[in-house]
């Protein structure tokens, strides 16, 4: 089917007789409405040329102007062989010039289009001219007050009767608000997509909510009123050192994740660290949570072959929280925890704390953990290789550090790192991790660059003096070694921060920002401080190749760093496709377990008898990164 | 304006009824297509209907000269598009729909809805002034007649038309399962 056939099937017909009776209804509202204008004494004929459109007693352009004039569009036109271009008082007004100042030459009009515009504009003009046709044109112009505005021009070429060209004129009007409302709608969509749909992150394993957001869940409850706050622990009667490689662990938490969700229903449940489990019950009172909490520990124990475990060992500690008391959800984390660690020492299903520890207790037994945990060495470092992405190998080794549990298997500190930030006990930790691992790095012959993480909380003289004692001691390449400033806790005071980065770089090692952009580091850090490295957050990195806006977000954080001397890595590399695309943006290294897992920097002696730690949750959900 | 003016008083009641007689006649013959010429182009049909109400209105009100016209369709037919623009233009032109691919079942219409159905689809793929155009294509008239109402260059016509037949044909390729036809 072509167009000719369409349009001969369209051709109206000759009314049928209900359209006749439509068009006799329409009569008398048309006559009724008349009426009652003129009757109100409003004006009718507005905008309308009376004019007869098929009277042909005008030449074109003067019939476009006219047509223009009517729709409030202006004009400029050019007649054949003429040196000026003449406006119409609209288009005088849309340009801001005088109405008087009603021509100018084609040069002049041009030199109005803004700049950026002005070479394509000349040519859709030359274009419509030659191919004897009309174009469409929205361009920026340049007004009489030097401010820009959008115009819409419709550049048709002028004929006479016989067809001959008689010169071009172009229609046009502002669509400056249009155009910024177009802009704006397109914005507004651009950031839908963009944004995140929820900022609740959930852990992959159980579905429960992260350790941070059940914290943050904790906090806003704190914040608003009572209740109680119950930790599980839910471990295999038997661990065995296959769990987290078999799967078995992951299946476990799943399967205890989903009875804690038969049980509380809608209440906030968290995975806290392995086989550890945070429910929220607010507005509850100890004895109805004491009820709800033995129900669901009974089941626990009672339940026999869940994922592939013969036998459950759960715990509960069940803490009472109230918006009066002194406390934060960190607290009240640690003393659940306390509760439950209380409740297997025991060997009772629950432990209620009745009455919590003041801040100082709690603050000292954190502490005596801490301290204790750092004496006996319960930590073991890890190396993960960072791969030049220019060279396409290894040049690089992050140190990481891993507290063993009471297995005596190593798991991620995050959880024991926060909690020393929280009470400042960080800079024992970062002390020995730093002696440690230069003591490790200077055994050997130091092949690699070695990059060994600090809290920002821990910056100051003192862990310079240590860095400085380690590597004369160990006798370490300082120019090899860079000093990564972890994110989790806010860098305190930033001349204590710049004099500590400052000395490390005088002992010729370099500065790195860790974790940036999501942790406490602002944009401002990257002039403030002499940093030489900058690494990426894992959450921007992960699923780029499949998200616009972390592109987006990793592409300017590069160039920026580039522009600024400053080296760019990426964490949580997962697959090939992210590396390339890494490449493409400018990143200097990528680390992550597609790159390289990490492996212990050398093997440490266990501790010669199985330790308690008491106060403090030592396990987080598995090893990956 | 200044024929309706210079008409002498006196029969006025009489001159009405003969006025109001003969636009009824016109409208009971037009009706239906004008209004049917407006919706084409125009995907709001409330917009499409106040559009033509306030150009009949005029219309009734300057029949005596209008009537007179070599056409009076024609200038009717202008004066209804020049009120949908300015509408439309109040509007800011926010009554865009989402452009689909033409069904199968209107690639070969056979009843008169599917040629509209065809037609509509066709509209909704062109540009205002296009869609005007090819609207006026569609009630038979010449590129000369076009230009005279829309107030565009004659040769602007024929680009906007040669852009109409281009699109109806990628339209129907892209419509069709089979291919192009």
């Amino acid at each position: 089917m072509d167009l000719d056939e369409l349009v001969a099937l369209a051709r109206t017909a000759v009314p049928n007789p209900l359209e006749r009776a439509r068009a006799r209804r329409a009569m008398r509202r048309i006559a009724d409405d008349r009426r009652r204008r003129l009757d109100e004494g409003r004006e009718i004929l507005t905008d309308v040329d009376l004019h007869d459109p098929l009277l042909a007693d005008l030449d074109e352009a003067q019939r476009i102007r006219r047509a223009a004039d009517l729709r409030r569009r202006g004009t400029i036109t050019w007649a054949t062989g003429a040196r000026w271009v003449t406006w119409t008082d609209e288009m005088a007004r849309i340009f801001d010039r005088a109405p008087t100042d009603s021509r100018a030459s084609l040069a002049g009009l041009f030199r109005l289009v803004h700049a950026t515009d002005r070479g394509r504009v000349r040519r859709a003009v030359h274009d419509v001219w030659r191919r004897q046709s009309a174009a469409d044109v929205v361009c920026r112009i340049i007004r009489g007050d030097g401010s820009t505005g959008y115009v819409e021009f419709l550049v048709e070429v002028t004929t006479d009767g016989r067809g001959r060209t008689t010169g071009i004129i172009a229609t046009g009007h502002d669509v400056t608000a249009a155009h910024k409302d177009r802009e704006e709608t397109g914005r507004r969509a651009l950031r839908a997509a963009s944004v995140q749909q929820s900022v609740v992150e959930v852990d992959q394993v159980t579905g429960l909510l992260t350790r941070k957001a059940f914290a943050d869940e904790v906090g806003r409850a704190l914040r608003t009123g009572t209740g109680t706050l119950l930790v599980i622990s839910a471990s295999p009667y038997i661990s065995r050192s296959s769990d987290v490689e078999s799967g078995r662990d992951h299946r476990l938490s799943a399967a205890t994740a989903r009875l804690l969700r038969e049980a509380f229903d809608a209440l906030p449940c968290g995975a806290l660290g392995r086989h550890e489990f945070g429910v929220l019950l607010p507005y509850t009172t100890f004895e109805t949570a004491t009820r709800r909490a033995e129900e669901v520990i009974s089941s626990l124990r009672q339940a026999r072959y869940m994922a592939d475990c013969p036998r459950i060992d759960a715990f509960g500690g069940l803490v009472r929280y109230d918006y009066r008391l002194p406390v934060d959800s960190m607290d009240l984390l640690v003393d659940a925890d306390g509760a439950w660690r209380r409740a297997k020492h025991e060997d009772r299903p629950l432990h209620v704390l009745r009455q919590p520890p003041s801040a100082d207790e709690r603050r000292e037994m954190c502490r005596n953990g801490i301290r204790s945990a750092v004496d006996q060495r319960r930590f073991i470092l890890y190396a993960q290789p960072l791969r030049d992405l220019e060279l396409n190998r290894t040049t690089r080794h992050e140190i990481l550090l891993r507290v063993l549990d009471e297995a005596g298997r190593p798991t991620l500190p995050t959880t024991f790192l926060e909690l020393a930030e929280h009470v400042d006990e960080i800079l024992a930790v970062d002390k020995w991790v730093l002696d440690r691992a230069l003591r490790l790095i200077g055994e050997r012959r130091q092949t690699s660059h070695f990059q060994i993480n600090v809290s920002g909380r821990s910056l100051g003289d003192a862990l310079l003096g240590a860095l400085t004692d380690a590597i004369e001691r160990y006798g370490v390449d300082p120019t090899r070694l860079t000093i990564e400033i972890t994110e989790t806790a806010a860098i305190g005071n930033l001349t204590v921060a710049r004099r500590f980065a400052d000395g490390v770089r005088e002992l010729g090692c370099q500065v790195a920002l860790d974790d940036f952009g999501t942790g406490n580091t602002p944009l401002g850090f990257l002039t403030k401080l002499p940093v030489d490295l900058v690494k990426i957050d894992g959450s921007f990195i992960a699923g780029i190749a499949h998200s616009a806006a972390k592109q987006a977000v990793v592409q300017g954080l590069v160039q920026m760093c580039a522009s600024l001397g400053i080296l760019t890595a990426a964490e949580c590399v997962q697959d090939d496709a992210t590396i390339d695309l890494l490449r493409v943006y400018g990143v200097d290294f990528a680390q992550g377990f597609h790159v390289g897992e990490p492996s212990p920097l050398l093997a440490e002696s266990r501790p010669a008898k199985q330790l308690e730690l008491e106060v403090y949750p030592v396990a987080s959900a598995s090893l990956a990164i | 304006m200044s024929v309706a003016l210079a008409l002498p008083p006196g029969d006025d009641g009489a001159r009405r009824r003969t006025t109001d007689r003969s636009f009824e006649q016109f409208l009971s013959e037009n009706y239906t297509a004008l209004e049917r010429f407006l919706q084409r182009q125009c995907f709001d049909p409330h917009l499409a209907e106040d559009a033509l109400h306030e150009a009949l209105i005029v219309a009734l009100d300057k029949w005596e000269t209008v009537s007179r016209h070599e056409k009076p369709l024609y200038w009717v037919r202008k004066v209804a598009w020049y009120k949908l623009q300015t509408l439309h233009d109040r509007q800011k032109w926010k009554d865009t729909v989402p452009l689909e691919n033409v069904a199968d079942d209107v690639v070969e219409p056979r009843t008169a809805h599917e040629v509209e159905r065809l037609v509509l689809h066709t509209a909704r793929l062109l540009p205002a002034q296009h869609r005007a155009v090819f609207a006026l294509m569609l009630e038979g008239d010449t590129d000369q007649q076009i230009a005279l109402q829309l107030g565009l260059g004659e040769k602007t016509v024929a680009t906007y038309k040669a852009t109409v037949r281009r699109m109806f044909r990628e339209q129907l390729s892209e419509g069709a399962p089979d291919g192009p036809r």
